[in-house]
């Protein structure tokens, strides 16, 4: 089995969301946009790359503490705190069931996001069929853009995507901090030139249309 | 045929021993870390008893790097691995810098890079100067589980010559106050199983795995405690924080980590359960253990002795785990006294000497409905 892009998503509210607001609309955005997956819950797979999630949310409840004492702090705001809070909310309101993934850090964090994905959807148990590949931030914007991947054997509409070694005919790797700015810049070259990819200490993520 | 991934090397951090050697003799016990701290009593938490590492009531917003900066040495040592080549460093937190959070919501700035996740494998890799593939894994209570299997995998891809895999989790205020406030910590200790249970105590700790090939292992003649088979991952998809009653995306998990392994059921003879402590969990836990494992086997449960430390939590317990495979020795669950009558599991109760353990299951779940169940076996 291989990965393929099948459908690129990309989530930008006209303003900037309180963070539980945020996460909250753009799961109901992703819902709409992902287009429905064509495998059972348990075969779907989120790997979501992050820098800032939970962070804006773990200031609050603990200004929130310090306001109230420790002892009268919003039990409800807690769950948030978490850095997987995010792909949580996605995974309940998509029903993605099978490997949930949230990784920490910029570009690094959505290589390994598309490393992680293409791992799970070439393995021989095809125990995941279809990843949801994504980058979020949360704090001064709210941005989720990625790409449905999907394990087939044969080639779907949008392209190829493999994990390589270095790939010298493109420009040099984008190294933005901010993971949706590099994912942004992976799928604008995609989607203008053909190709792209993005690179990290471990090798390339190779993206080709068909 | 799949490469033979084997533990070459632990190192490790608690509240109850600041070694293995320290922590197994702790766990054989049956003793425990958990104290009431003056500290949190003076700052007006309602609960004031955790396993924290001694030094721990100066808020430091460097200590998760300080933890994992140590426990990543010691392993190192401990396997005295060769730092030259691909080592890939795998690191699982929930929080990240919890006092760098807490003194932003003083007033003071907040640096992502040093406070996030991603800060811990960056601070290891400067300080053991080593190159390779590294990652963050933020999937919280099951984040030492997510980077051992990506250890497994960078291995057999050949990736990386080796692996350093664990958790780092510190001590946590912004925790403290949250399961306090959830009403999932228990007031006087914590019991996993037990009939009384009510609930689980927070923890601290920080633990590193080295993971080889068996070729290299043997190789550079060091002698391994275990190996590390595969990894089940699913997601309840159900609820922020409870999992599903009925323990079936707990038992997916288990099932997944076997399928991969093409290891029956049948085969596993000891389970190092999560053990939260919580009667929720614990109950869904037990029904998922019995739907698949008929045979019962052996379960224990190690919150009640060192804590619960979150984002290292699944790492401790695999190097728990990879430690009773070596020495064919089941620690007993400390703090259980009175089984309850809604399950049968086969609960470990006093140290057991166990000469035919082979396959163990070190499983771990989180809130997001994130399970996690790592196959580990005797070499």
């Amino acid at each position: 089995m291989h990965a393929y892009p099948r459908r690129i998503i990309d989530i930008k509210p006209e303003k900037t969301l309180p963070y539980d607001e945020g996460i909250a609309w753009l799961a109901s955005q992703l819902k709409q946009r992902v287009d429905g997956f064509n495998c059972n819950p348990e075969a779907r797979g989120i790997y979501l790359a992050t820098m800032d999630s939970g962070a804006a949310a773990s200031v609050a409840f603990w200004a929130n503490a310090l306001k109230h004492g420790p002892g009268f702090a919003n039990p409800a705001d807690f769950p948030l705190t978490l850095a997987n809070s995010s792909a949580a909310v996605v995974s309940q309101m998509l029903e993605i069931q099978g490997p949930n993934y949230t990784l920490s850090g910029g570009s690094d964090a959505v290589y390994a996001a598309f490393s992680q994905a293409i791992h799970d959807l070439s393995a021989s148990d095809e125990s995941v069929q279809e990843g949801l590949v994504l980058a979020l931030d949360v704090s001064e914007t709210t941005r989720c853009i990625g790409m449905i991947l999907t394990a087939s054997d044969n080639q779907p509409s949008l392209g190829t995507i493999r994990e390589d070694g270095v790939v010298e005919s493109l420009a040099p790797p984008y190294t933005a901090e901010s993971p949706t700015l590099a994912m942004s810049t992976f799928i604008q070259q995609f989607l203008n030139r053909g190709e792209s990819y993005i690179q990290a200490g471990e090798g390339t993520i190779y993206c080709r249309k068909r | 045929m799949n490469v033979k991934v084997l533990v070459t090397g632990v190192g490790i951090l608690t509240p109850l021993g600041d070694s293995p050697d320290r922590l197994w003799q702790a766990l054989i016990k049956g003793q425990t870390a958990a104290r009431a701290w003056p500290d949190l009593e003076a700052e007006g938490f309602r609960i004031t008893t955790a396993c924290r590492i001694d030094d721990s009531a100066r808020p430091d917003p460097k200590r998760g790097r300080k933890l994992a900066v140590r426990a990543a040495s010691m392993a190192v040592r401990h396997a005295d691995l060769p730092l030259d080549g691909k080592i890939a460093l795998f690191v699982g937190a929930t929080m990240g810098e919890s006092v760098a959070y807490e003194q932003a919501a003083e007033g003071k700035p907040l640096d992502l890079a040093q406070a996030s996740i991603m800060a811990y494998p960056h601070a290891i890799q400067q300080a053991l100067n080593i190159q390779g593939p590294q990652r963050a894994y933020a999937t919280a209570c099951a984040a030492g589980n997510y980077a051992l299997g990506a250890g497994i995998a960078a291995i057999r891809s050949g990736k990386a010559n080796a692996a350093i895999a664990g958790g780092v989790e510190p001590f946590s205020r912004i925790a403290m106050t949250g399961f306090s406030r959830s009403r999932a910590m228990a007031g006087d200790c914590c019991r996993p199983f037990d009939r009384d249970r009510s609930g689980m105590q927070l923890g601290e700790a920080a633990a590193f795995l080295v993971l080889e090939s068996e070729a290299r292992a043997y190789r550079r003649n060091v002698e391994p405690l275990a190996c590390v088979e595969s990894l089940g991952l699913s997601c309840d998809a159900y609820h922020p924080t409870a999992p599903l009653p009925d323990g079936q995306g707990m038992s997916r998990a288990m099932q997944q980590a076997l399928y991969k392994a093409g290891i029956d059921a049948t085969e596993v003879d000891w389970i190092c359960a999560h053990g939260s402590g919580t009667q929720a969990s614990d109950n869904a836990e037990a029904k998922a253990i019995e739907r698949l494992f008929p045979h019962q086997p052996h379960v224990s449960g190690y919150k009640g002795a060192i804590g619960h430390s979150l984002g290292a939590a699944t790492a401790v317990e695999a190097v728990i785990t990879a430690l009773a495979l070596r020495h064919r020795v089941l620690p007993p669950t400390t703090n259980f006294r009175n089984a309850d009558p809604e399950f049968t599991l086969n609960i470990v109760q006093q140290a057991e000497t166990q000469p035919s353990l082979r396959w163990a299951l070190n499983c771990g779940y989180a809130f997001g409905g994130l399970n996690s169940a790592l196959l580990m076996g005797a070499v």
